[in-house]
């Protein structure tokens, strides 16, 4: 029962959303179209803006996939992995997640594409969709500004990655295992 | 990413090299080239259509509703804030995009929110508490719908991606709030710059509630003390010039006449 009604949950988010904002709209008589046309312009831009990120995250660990280097790795560490339910494809995802977004994308992309139903893609999605690019968001906000020292910021920003990390392990272990 | 980027290649060239698996490295090249743009291609459709629909959120006035709504949750938060501050609206407005997967429209609000706490803040190159909370809010931010991964789901085949929004939601929900209690306790036992700059700041508050010109008044000051020192350079420059044409060689004369001089200007 339960399961049921948080599955619905996740379905209906969407397109609750939609249906909202449109009803909205059609009250506030925003030309719905032209202002979607307008805004789906934008849709191709942000790919392409993503698709360098994209094609050298990729390409490099398919390399690394591909020369054994990760099996190594996975093999080493396996006893620890399996204890949380990991696989040797999500520590990098942990650890690029703060530096850089579209790096993170693109790890995630990596492994949705070897094995799309695995577990691995769900906790991935999960971590990088439940994310803050933190040492860009610091740089970009503090910097426009011109401030140099960032006091505590860093460290809530850096504190609240290693949560988060952990929570997604946790809610999708109760979720999808 | 440099070095991260380096480091990969060129150790998987070397691994495979060692290992016999260089076919495989230089297959997996050509494979994942081809595989990004497809993604890409993928990925473009449901990001426009998102998009799209989220312009319509904007233009319909669904974002800045939602703002209205979080306000009073803002005002508490940021307690060193005047709460009729514009800096409050700019907090909700770049939360509420930030929720919705509006990065782009995201940033421009959150850099319009720091200008205004950088307004209020005392020491123009050190981070303010409000501040500090803003970010911690920020880098663990909210999202209703990680709009990105359901599209790169969807582009590998994922046939129900939407069974992730829930889960990240409740982590991404956790986290935010873990940040901000995080950043609030930091803000308790944090050393903070000294006592009376604290004084001082309230001070501060007070006048901008009471009169609105503060912001001209300090202005002011500034050009006083620029003013002043372009004067005491321009006397200074008078008197080597007028010592040089003279050529008053005893120092102690000229040493008399400069502060003379100084003490007649001001």
């Amino acid at each position: 029962m339960f399961a049921i009604i948080l599955k619905y949950i996740s379905i209906g988010v969407l397109p609750l959303l939609i249906f909202v904002i449109m009803t909205v709209a059609l009250v506030k008589k925003v030309p719905v179209y032209e202002t979607f046309t307008e805004g789906a312009k934008d849709g191709l831009k942000v790919s392409a803006n993503i698709f360098p990120y994209l094609i050298a995250i990729i390409v490099s660990i398919s390399m690394l996939r591909a020369s054994g280097a990760l099996e190594a790795l996975g093999l080493a560490l396996k006893p620890l992995l399996d204890y949380f339910n990991l696989t040797t494809d999500i520590i990098p995802v942990i650890f690029v997640r703060p530096l850089s977004g579209s790096a993170a994308l693109g790890l995630f992309a990596e492994i949705a594409k070897n094995d799309v139903t695995s577990y691995a893609t769900k906790l991935a999605a999960i971590m990088v969709g439940s994310s803050e690019t933190t040492f860009y968001v610091l740089a970009v906000y503090f910097g426009s500004v011109g401030i140099s020292k960032y006091r505590y910021a860093l460290w809530v920003g850096i504190l609240a990655d290693i949560i988060a990390a952990i929570m997604s392990i946790i809610v999708c272990a109760i979720f999808f295992l | 990413m440099n070095y991260i980027f380096y480091f990969i290649i060129v150790f998987s060239i070397i691994f495979g090299a060692t290992h016999h698996t260089l076919n495989d490295v230089v297959n997996a090249i050509l494979d994942g080239s081809q595989k990004s743009i497809e993604l890409v291609i993928a990925l473009a459709g449901i990001m426009a259509f998102w998009l799209g629909i989220m312009k319509i959120a904007e233009k319909s006035g669904v974002v800045t509703f939602i703002a209205k709504l979080l306000k009073p949750i803002t005002k508490r938060l940021f307690s060193d804030v005047p709460p009729e501050d514009e800096a409050i609206g700019d907090i909700a407005m770049n939360f509420t995009a930030n929720a919705l997967g509006l990065t782009n429209a995201a940033t421009p609000m959150g850099l319009k929110a720091m200008q205004g706490l950088q307004k209020l803040n005392k020491d123009k190159e050190v981070a303010s508490d409000a501040m500090c909370v803003f970010l911690g809010m920020n880098t663990a931010s909210f999202q209703l719908v990680p709009i990105s991964v359901i599209a790169i789901l969807v582009g590998c085949g994922y046939n129900n991606p939407t069974e992730i929004i829930l889960p990240t939601m409740i982590v991404t929900g956790f986290t935010f709030v873990s940040a901000i209690a995080l950043a609030l306790l930091f803000k308790k036992f944090y050393p903070s710059l000294n006592v009376a700059v604290e004084k001082d700041d309230r001070r501060f508050f007070e006048k901008i509630k009471f009169n609105n010109f503060n912001f001209k008044l300090d202005i002011a000051g500034i050009f006083k003390k620029i003013i002043l020192k372009v004067k005491v350079i321009l006397i200074n420059i008078r008197n080597f010039v007028l010592d040089f044409l003279f050529e008053k060689t005893p120092y102690t004369n000229s040493d008399d006449k400069k502060s003379d001089s100084e003490g007649g200007n001001e």
